[in-house]
Order: structure tokens, then C-alpha cells, then sequence
């Protein structure tokens, strides 16, 4: 009986400049292997199916439990984390793709940082560093709580932004996760008192008018953040602020 | 100096920042999808709708809206410079999108990609429609009487161009009345969202049913 392999035809990069190209590499199965594991065997024997001998393919990881969202990436033309996708399920020829909405670094590494840059922008933390000790803040009831949990469970991980249609290079829409972000941030009663700074810089070309409702993003969120509430609410908290400013300023 | 700061009138700036005119620009084209361009298309279907009861009721009940005072003023205010804004602005936030049904094909991203397909039609179709009739009229006089309808109607061309454009006119008016609930802050939540969204496709199956109703009664000669 032949040996059962797992092929992975994986788009390839030699620099943010470079021009793409595709190799194929035949793993062997291996009981819980998954994507980012079979990437470590190519690491160790980088040669192709064909058996030529070329360079390590490069990748993003690190928790390898879904939890950091680094290795992020298009799996069969779908974004996911290569982490958790067993090659128990995949058949045939497997494609891996880096994510097209972001900077390709090498290979299948690419960099995430705007939307870090995003969180900055939109002032997505609560300050409450001062001169003196502030005190307990406000208490939040539970169900707020469990309802505010699944928000801070973002790992800015990019497959919502990666599945958006509003997202691209034609376009300056800063994307969903950001939105979820402000949401998170504005319903807890002592960042509520700095929502209005986040609005501000949800207002802008980029902002949150710049979502189509296309609803892909809260399909293709590993943690299952409600991007399409979040996106509901925060719209109407934007469009309530601007009609406040436009009528008592 | 501190407490002057504090007490000093905040600065009113004057004019508005190129992040307040996109916002401003977003939240038109949403309103006026709804007011006036959507109210018009349920009044412009309800008025054709007089069709069912014969050329002449049609010609009898719509002929209010060929005698307004100040006619030219109010359709280009409740009409044309709508509708054109909306139209041009659409063109402008369809040709920022990259539809991606083939990768991720959920009914909201099918309906996201139909949106921008049924706007450029819209678009076609209206221009179309109004050079033929209303644009036509102010450059020689002719008026789009129940005859010139029918001898359209009855023609499978015409006939199928008038059923693709008004189709696509009420589709994207669905399921924008569907996007505007979101866009707004209205239906917020995944189960208030899926009943606007299900009210919807029942009103566009009424209005797709209405349309159709309205095109075909045409044919019946005078
Ligand atoms: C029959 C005439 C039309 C009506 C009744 C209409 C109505 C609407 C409504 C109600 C919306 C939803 C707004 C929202 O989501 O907040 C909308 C969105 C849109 N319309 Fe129209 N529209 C018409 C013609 C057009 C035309 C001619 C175009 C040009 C291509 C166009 C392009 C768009 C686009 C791209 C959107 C989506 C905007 C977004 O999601 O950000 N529309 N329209
Ligand atoms: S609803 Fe659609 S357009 Fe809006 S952020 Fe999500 S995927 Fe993008
Ligand atoms: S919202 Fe979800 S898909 Fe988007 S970055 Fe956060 S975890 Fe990833
Ligand atoms: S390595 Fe952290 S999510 Fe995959």
C-alpha cells in the first residue's frame, strides 16, 4: 500500500518586492500533523516534490493553539489558522497562501502591523494611569461582562479584514476588527469616558462608513467575535454623535 | 494660567475636516437611498400600478405629476440631483470594493456583491429610462402616453430591459433598506438583524411581483 502524504502547493516570495512563485511538497502523514508541523518537516527537508533541493519555506507562528493569530493564512482559499487545521481532512493537493490584504514579508510571512497601527489610531485601551490612585472603577454587571468577554478575545489574527470586500489596496477601510475593538472599549463605563475620541477616529475615510455589510467578517472569525454587532451598535454610536455635535455645537 | 485655559471659549473651528465631509458624504448617499430616492420608487410603482384598471385610469390619476407647480424645480430636487449624487457616489464606493463571492460565498456576501451588480444597472436602466420618457419630453414635447408605453411593452426587447431594471431597482432598494437598518445603528444585534432582513425579502418578492404586474399590463392594447 502506497504511503498516505499530505501535498502542500505553497505560493512562495523572496522579498516584499519579489515576484511569486509556487512549489509542491509531499509530506508524509503523520497522525495530529497540521499545516504549520508539516511546515516545520519542509523546514527540516526543504526539498520539493520533485525532488529538488530549495529554501525553507518562511512562516508567522508562535502559540500554536490558535490563540496568537500570528500564522494566519489562506488554506484552500480560505483564511485560517494554519495552526489548527489538522491534516486529517484536507485531501487531495492542499494550496497555502500568505494573506493578500497584508505586506508579504517572505513567503507566508507577512506583517500585520497596521492593524496594530489601527488600535493606536482609534485610542483602543483605557487610561487610567495618573498622579494618584483612582479608586475601584464602576461595577459592571455580569452579563455585560461575559458579553464584553468575547470582544477582548480578538487576537488580531486578520481573517476578518483578509475576508473583507471593503478591504483592500483601492480602499482605506481599516476593517472590522477595530470596530469590535471601539465597541469593547466604550461599553465598559470608565472607557465609556473616552468613547468619543475613538468615534472621532472611527468617522474618517477609513472608518466605520466605509463597511459595506457584506457580514463576511463575522463568518470567518476563529474566536466568534459578533463583528456585525459591534459594527450595528458602533454605527448608530458614531451617527448619534455626529448629530449631537451637529445640533448643540 | 492653567484655570485661563480652562475657562477660555473652546476654538469653533470653522469648516469641516476631510474626515467629517467623507462622513457627511456616507451618511447622504445612505439617507438618500431611502428619502427621497427609495420613497419615490414606491410612489412611482404605486402610481404606475393605475395601469391595472386601464390605459385611461393610468393616464387619468398620473396626470398630476405632469402638471406640478414648479415641476422642473421639484424633480430636480426630490429627483435628479438625489439620484445623480446617489448614483455617482455609488460608482465611486462600488469601484473601492473587491467582491470575493467565489472565496466566501455567505447569502450576505452574495447579497453585498448584488448590491453593487443591481446599482450599475439601476444606473443604466435609469438613465435609460429617464432620457426616454421625462428627458425626452423636454427636448421635443413628446409625451409618454399609454400608446408609446404599449408599443414599448410589446416589444421583447424593450420589454426585457424594463424587467432587468426595475428588478435590479428594487432589489438594491431591499436590500438597501436592509444595509441602511444596519448602517444606522437600527437592527443591531444577529436576530434583529435576520428579521429585517427576512421583511425584506418579502417586500421584494411584493415589489418584484407589483413590477412585473405593472410592465405586463402594458401590453394589453388600449
Ligand atoms: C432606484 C434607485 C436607487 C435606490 C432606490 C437606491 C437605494 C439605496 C439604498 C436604500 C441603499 C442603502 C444605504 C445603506 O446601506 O445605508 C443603497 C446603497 C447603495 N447604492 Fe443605491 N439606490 C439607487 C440607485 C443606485 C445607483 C444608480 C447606484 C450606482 C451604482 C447605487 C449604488 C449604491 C451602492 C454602491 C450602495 C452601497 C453603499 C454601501 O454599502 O456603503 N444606487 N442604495
Ligand atoms: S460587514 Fe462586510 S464590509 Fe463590513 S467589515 Fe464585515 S466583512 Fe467588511
Ligand atoms: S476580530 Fe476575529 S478575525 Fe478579526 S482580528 Fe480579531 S480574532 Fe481575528
Ligand atoms: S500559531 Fe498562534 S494562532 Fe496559530
Amino acid at each position: 500500500m502506497a504511503e498516505r502524504t499530505t501535498v502542500l502547493r505553497i505560493k512562495r516570495q523572496e522579498n516584499p518586492r519579489s515576484a511569486t512563485y509556487w512549489e509542491e511538497f509531499e509530506i508524509p502523514y503523520k497522525a495530529n500533523h497540521n499545516i504549520i508541523s508539516m511546515l516545520m518537516e519542509i523546514r527540516r527537508n526543504p526539498v520539493t516534490r520533485e525532488g529538488k533541493r530549495t529554501t525553507a519555506v518562511v512562516f508567522d507562528a508562535n502559540c500554536l493553539e490558535e490563540v496568537c493569530g500570528s500564522c494566519t493564512m489562506v488554506i484552500n482559499g480560505r483564511v485560517r489558522q494554519a495552526c489548527s487545521q489538522l491534516a486529517e481532512g484536507l485531501n487531495g493537493t492542499v494550496t497555502v497562501e500568505p494573506m493578500s490584504k497584508f505586506p508579504v514579508v517572505r513567503d507566508l510571512w507577512v506583517d500585520r502591523s497596521k492593524m496594530f497601527d489601527y488600535l493606536k489610531k482609534a485610542h483602543s485601551w483605557i487610561p487610567i494611569d495618573g498622579t494618584y490612585d483612582l479608586g475601584p472603577g464602576p461595577r459592571v454587571n455580569p452579563q455585560e461582562q461575559q458579553f464584553a468577554y468575547l470582544f477582548s478575545r480578538c487576537m488580531t489574527c486578520g481573517c476578518c479584514l483578509e475576508a473583507c470586500p471593503q478591504v483592500n489596496d483601492h480602499s482605506k477601510f481599516m476593517g472590522p476588527a477595530i470596530i469590535g475593538q471601539v465597541y469593547l472599549m466604550g461599553q465598559h463605563p470608565t472607557g465609556a469616558m473616552h468613547q468619543d475620541e475613538r468615534l472621532q477616529a472611527l468617522m474618517g475615510e477609513g472608518g466605520i462608513a466605509d463597511c459595506g455589510n457584506a457580514q463576511n467578517c463575522v463568518e470567518v472569525c476563529p474566536k466568534s467575535i459578533p463583528l456585525t454587532t459591534a459594527i450595528g451598535d458602533v454605527g448608530g454610536q458614531v451617527s448619534r454623535k455626529w448629530l449631537r455635535d451637529l445640533f448643540a455645537k | 494660567m492653567a484655570e485661563d485655559a480652562a475657562l477660555a471659549t473652546p476654538a469653533v473651528s470653522s469648516g469641516m475636516t476631510a474626515d467629517e465631509r467623507h462622513w457627511l458624504l456616507r451618511r447622504l448617499h445612505s439617507l438618500s437611498g431611502i428619502v427621497p430616492i427609495g420613497g419615490f420608487l414606491f410612489f412611482h410603482l404605486f402610481e404606475n400600478a393605475y395601469v391595472l384598471h386601464g390605459g385611461g385610469a393610468w393616464w387619468k390619476e398620473t396626470e398630476f405629476t405632469r402638471t406640478l407647480p414648479f415641476q422642473v424645480a421639484i424633480e430636480a430636487l426630490v429627483l435628479w440631483i438625489p439620484i445623480l449624487f446617489h448614483a455617482i457616489y455609488g460608482l465611486v464606493i462600488t469601484a473601492t470594493s473587491s467582491p470575493n463571492v467565489g472565496a466566501y460565498t455567505y447569502s450576505r456576501n452574495t447579497g453585498y456583491t448584488l448590491q453593487r451588480i443591481t446599482g450599475i444597472l439601476a444606473f443604466l436602466f435609469i438613465g435609460f429610462h429617464f432620457f426616454s420618457t421625462r428627458g425626452w419630453y423636454y427636448a421635443t414635447g413628446v409625451e409618454s402616453t399609454y400608446a408609446r408605453m404599449h408599443s414599448w411593452m410589446i416589444d421583447p426587447v424593450y420589454l426585457s430591459i424594463y424587467l432587468i431594471g426595475t428588478l435590479a431597482c428594487v432589489y438594491h432598494l431591499t436590500n438597501g433598506i436592509f444595509t441602511f437598518t444596519i448602517t444606522w445603528g437600527l437592527a443591531v444585534g444577529p436576530s434583529a438583524q435576520r428579521l429585517v432582513n427576512r421583511a425584506c425579502v418579502a417586500l421584494f418578492v411584493v415589489l418584484a411581483v407589483v413590477s412585473v404586474a405593472i410592465l405586463v399590463a402594458f401590453r394589453a392594447p388600449a
